[in-house]
């Protein structure tokens, strides 16, 4: 975990480095200098366009990182809800919200997330909904497990039993109980979610250019590869990186929480 | 369990001894909601009440089998009563800290423990605790499935006083499910033997040594004709 947290806060520290240095803007074109290699004045070279591969790397991260945050949460705005009355409600209600979301798991996730891009035209703002739409369900369910779960407690009826409302009960004993195990598969999450993103970007029907994103930067050197292959090498290795990062925390988180007394979370 | 029926007189301590996996539990569990029955029909002072909801969360309270268990880890001591406090309304806003304090140290949980959470805290300070929260709700019954079973001997032995205490002081009708007859003799005054999912037995405890029929019965007063020793008090069961 340590690793992961390290090669976070990295991509954090390269990120805000990026906006402050002297190097060329992202967009900037140099015809002159196309496809060139690693040099002094371009470290990571440049691209078919001659713009700084460096520059747009770090441009990228917050581009890259921010739209599988900002799906994160679009997607655990839907699911976290959903999951919890699903949970808490039980009966009729668990059942239609249950069928609901299994009915848009019943779509392979890219494919409907590949529908809504293409009934919102590509962009970076429609893959994110787009990913959002196909993520929630499945983690929808995961919380629903986990609400079940943390409901069956002892202490959680006994609370009841002696007096808590139920929103008392939901806020102050249930909803504690599931955000450790949460943590986790929004950590797991993300690194999906990225590599997601990253695929529709590189299919062209993610972020468009100019915008710097690595996804996107990976689609732009497939013709080149043969010619220039620092041009997919730096995006390719930057998405691994992040993807690594945030499966370290995640696994790390789970096995930090496995260590302690399920009561004590 | 089919055709069932049990009364618990006011103030009176009834206990419920059967085989594990007779239904004590599920029985006991009925009663405050926890378990739905089929049918049937559930009345506190003669009034059909709906247990779990209303009143009846409040006057019939439940003593679970691992007091550990049943605490919040996300509340202290002081906390899970103040709950029971808050949740019931008892006692004006103010004088709620006090009447939690007083009701912890009533049961011997000493203010430094009061801040503590359960983890910190043993089985026996766990189940006082608990103990303490089922009093603050001012219930005209108690039900304690097993109240003795997650405990060590010597343990057990100071819940026994307590709880004899607390009949004493308080009057409190209460319920006490077992598989073990030997807890039940320094506390019930009435048996009830559960076999078969029925109620087999149903006698006053002084008289359960000498009068019980029903061969459970009679295998449990033979569990007594040694003197009370750890190990009778630690659960001489009865086995099929």
């Amino acid at each position: 975990m340590t690793f992961g947290i390290f090669l976070l806060f990295g991509f954090a520290i390269l990120a805000l480095a990026g906006g402050t240095s002297n190097l060329p803007p992202p967009e900037k074109m140099d015809l002159l200098s196309r496809l060139a290699g690693p040099s002094e004045r371009h470290l990571l070279g440049t691209d078919h366009l001659g713009r700084d591969l460096l520059s747009r790397l770090l441009a990228a991260i917050p581009v890259s990182l921010g739209a599988a945050l900002k799906t994160m949460a679009a997607i655990l705005a839907i699911a976290l809800p959903w999951g919890l009355i699903s949970g808490l409600a039980g009966g009729r209600t668990d059942m239609v919200m249950m069928r609901l979301a299994d009915i848009v798991m019943a779509f392979p996730t890219l494919v409907l997330a590949l529908a809504v891009i293409g009934f919102m035209g590509a962009s970076l703002e429609a893959s994110i909904i787009g990913v959002a739409v196909a993520w929630w369900p499945s983690n929808a369910r995961l919380i629903r497990a986990l609400v079940l779960s943390a409901n069956e407690r002892d202490f959680v009826k006994a609370s009841y039993l002696a007096g808590a409302s139920r929103r008392r009960v939901i806020f102050r004993h249930v909803l504690p109980q599931i955000l450790p195990p949460l943590a986790v598969i929004v950590s797991l999450e993300t690194a999906s979610v990225l590599l997601a993103l990253s695929s529709l970007s590189f299919l062209g029907i993610g972020a468009q250019p100019p915008m710097p994103e690595w996804g996107a930067m990976l689609n732009e050197a497939r013709p080149f590869f043969a010619h220039a292959p620092h041009m997919l090498i730096a995006p390719g290795l930057a998405v691994v990186c992040a993807v690594l990062a945030f499966n370290l925390v995640g696994e790390g988180l789970r096995d930090l929480l496995d260590k302690r007394r399920p009561y004590q979370w | 369990m089919r055709n069932i029926g049990l009364t618990v007189g006011q103030g009176e301590v009834v206990g419920l001894i059967g085989r594990s996996g007779a239904g004590k539990s599920t029985l006991a569990r009925c009663l405050v909601g926890l378990e739905k029955p089929s049918t049937g029909d559930i009345r506190l002072n003669g009034a059909s009440i709906v247990p779990g909801k209303g009143t009846a969360r409040r006057q019939l309270q439940y003593l679970w089998q691992d007091p550990v268990q049943s605490l919040s880890p996300y509340l202290s001591a002081h906390g899970a009563v103040m709950e029971a406090l808050n949740g019931f309304s008892i006692g004006s806003p103010n004088s709620r800290k006090s009447s939690a304090s007083a009701y912890l140290n009533d049961l011997g949980v000493t203010p430094d423990m009061q801040g503590r959470r359960p983890h910190a805290l043993s089985g026996g300070q766990c189940q006082r605790v608990a103990l303490a929260r089922a009093i603050a709700a001012d219930p005209q019954v108690l039900i304690l499935d097993e109240p003795l079973s997650a405990l060590d001997f010597s343990t057990r032995v100071q819940a026994i006083e307590l709880l004899q205490k607390l009949h004493r002081e308080t009057g409190l009708a209460m319920l006490i499910v077992s598989h073990d007859l030997a807890p039940l003799r320094h506390l019930a005054s009435r048996i009830l033997v559960l076999d078969d999912a029925q109620i087999v037995e149903d006698i006053r405890m002084e008289h359960f040594a000498e009068r019980a029929a029903h061969k459970l019965s009679r295998a449990y007063v033979r569990t007594l004709t040694a003197e009370p020793t750890a190990d009778s008090i630690d659960g001489n069961s009865i086995s099929d």
